[in-house]
């Protein structure tokens, strides 16, 4: 008998019982308890993962996503890799994303070389949201060429835009006028009336070669042309550098611009 | 770039350097790894993995008559032959904060002899039963051997982790007699 979002119960032997109990959800309440499946289902051009209590859906041709939860969607599109100049302006470093097939392995959707040759786009499923990577192999490294910025430059971002539903956004642990440039450390909510409608969270980025070197990431948002853009990446010189040796993953971080 | 949720699961890990080791005298939180570590390269370097769990659903009354942790090795780097310990600490928020770690663990939930094998569900039981709570949550503290390092070699291991959505995220299995029922006797 499932117990809450975590658990459940088993009758073992006369007045025995067996509990389980996970570090997350399992479950989900739709009428009665069902289990959560993390794995999305295409339908009709759409990866979608309904089998929890909120339901997100990405479609397979250009990767934008939708998230829906207490009846509101949160939507989102990839602009591209882009950088941040002095001003923190938003600047694209190429025309991407490209047009890719998604690739599916169980609750993984890659869109190989989405953001150029040997930059992929991976987005996680799990119980409790989507994590999305961008993994870059050597080849990706090597096909973005010379960073624009030259050697004094100062950002590598990968910028993503959202559509929020009218009136949902309400910031998050610590304050944001909606028009200046934010930065955190810690996690960035999205409400609505006072109920949780999305999170970010904005960890680290490692970088899997031996031994696993952290990176800190850069945490902003801004307001530009009435959306609102999250990015993340690393404050640095060179294109080459900030993705390392071996291959990087750029964990969950965000900028709004 | 960045992951979207409602909340965060339960399983995180820490990492601390001190000074003059690779990371530098550092401290750090993942909250979307768990990775438990021992190492030296230039100086010392541990991690700790912490798990949560909400045993609230024990009841109160209850005689726990075994518990056991599962969790998924995903990745063994096995140079020293260390063995894994775990131990109750459940930090005072969550997720846990870099100052939660320590250096040695108290070893009084179970311990994972070396050497650990790769790829597989291990489910060692948990000792000190009386330590798991009714009414909280109960918190497990992974270390991965003790001492310091003497080589420039490394040891870690990593569980598979909730967000990683591959359904092996660490549980928490208990056994437990149940409350007798209440007793109603008329004259």
């Amino acid at each position: 008998m499932v117990i809450n979002e975590t658990s459940e119960r088993v009758k073992i032997g006369p007045n025995k019982y067996r509990v389980t109990t996970a570090v997350g959800p399992r479950f989900y309440h739709d009428g009665i308890w069902k289990t959560i499946d993390p794995v999305p289902v295409l339908n009709s051009g759409w990866y979608e993962m309904t089998k929890n209590k909120f339901q997100v859906r990405q479609n397979a041709a250009d990767a934008s996503w939708e998230w829906t939860y207490r009846g509101k969607t949160v939507i989102g599109s990839f602009v591209g890799l882009g950088w941040l100049n002095i001003s923190t302006k938003v600047r694209q470093i190429a025309a991407v994303p490209q047009t890719v097939t998604p690739v599916q392995t169980g609750n993984l959707l890659t869109w190989p070389g989405y953001f150029g040759a040997g930059l992929d786009l991976v987005w996680r499923y799990n119980g409790i949201g989507c994590k999305q990577e961008i993994v870059a192999t050597q080849a990706g490294r090597a096909s973005l060429g010379a960073p624009p910025w030259g050697a004094a430059g100062t950002a590598i971002v990968i910028v993503e835009r959202l559509v929020l539903p009218s009136g949902a956004l309400r910031y998050l642990e610590g304050e944001w006028d909606g028009v200046n440039p934010f930065e955190t450390d810690s996690v960035i909510r999205l409400e609505d009336d006072g109920g949780i409608l999305a999170r970010f969270s904005i960890d680290k980025a490692y970088n899997e070669a031996t031994p696993p070197a952290q990176v800190t990431l850069l945490k902003r948002l801004v307001l530009e042309s009435g959306h609102i853009y999250l990015a993340s990446g690393q404050r640095v010189s060179t294109l080459t550098t900030a993705l390392g040796s071996g291959t990087w993953r750029l964990d969950p971080s965000i900028e709004v611009e | 770039m960045p992951s979207i949720a409602l909340g965060a699961a339960e399983d995180d890990c820490s990492r601390w350097g001190s000074s003059g080791s690779w990371f530098g005298a550092t401290l750090g939180v993942f909250t979307e790894s768990t990775r438990a570590e021992r190492w030296k390269f230039g100086d010392y370097c541990f991690g700790h993995i912490y798990l949560r769990f909400n045993t609230s659903v024990i009841p109160p009354g209850a005689t726990l008559t075994s518990a056991k942790l599962w969790f998924y090795t995903t990745n063994i780097t096995d140079m020293q032959g260390y063995s894994l310990y775990g131990e109750y600490f459940l930090p005072a928020s969550w997720p846990p904060v870099a100052t939660d770690f320590a250096l040695e663990s108290a070893a009084d939930a179970l311990t994972v002899a070396n050497p650990i094998a790769e790829g597989v569900w291990h489910s060692p039981s948990l000792t000190n039963l009386g330590s798991i709570s009714r009414d909280d949550y109960t918190g497990l503290r992974m270390t991965l051997g003790t001492g310091t390092p003497a080589d420039v070699t490394m040891d870690l291991v990593d569980f598979d982790w909730y967000e990683n959505g591959s359904g092996k995220a660490p549980y928490l299995e208990v056994e437990y007699a149940g409350v007798a029922k209440l007793a109603m006797f008329v004259r």
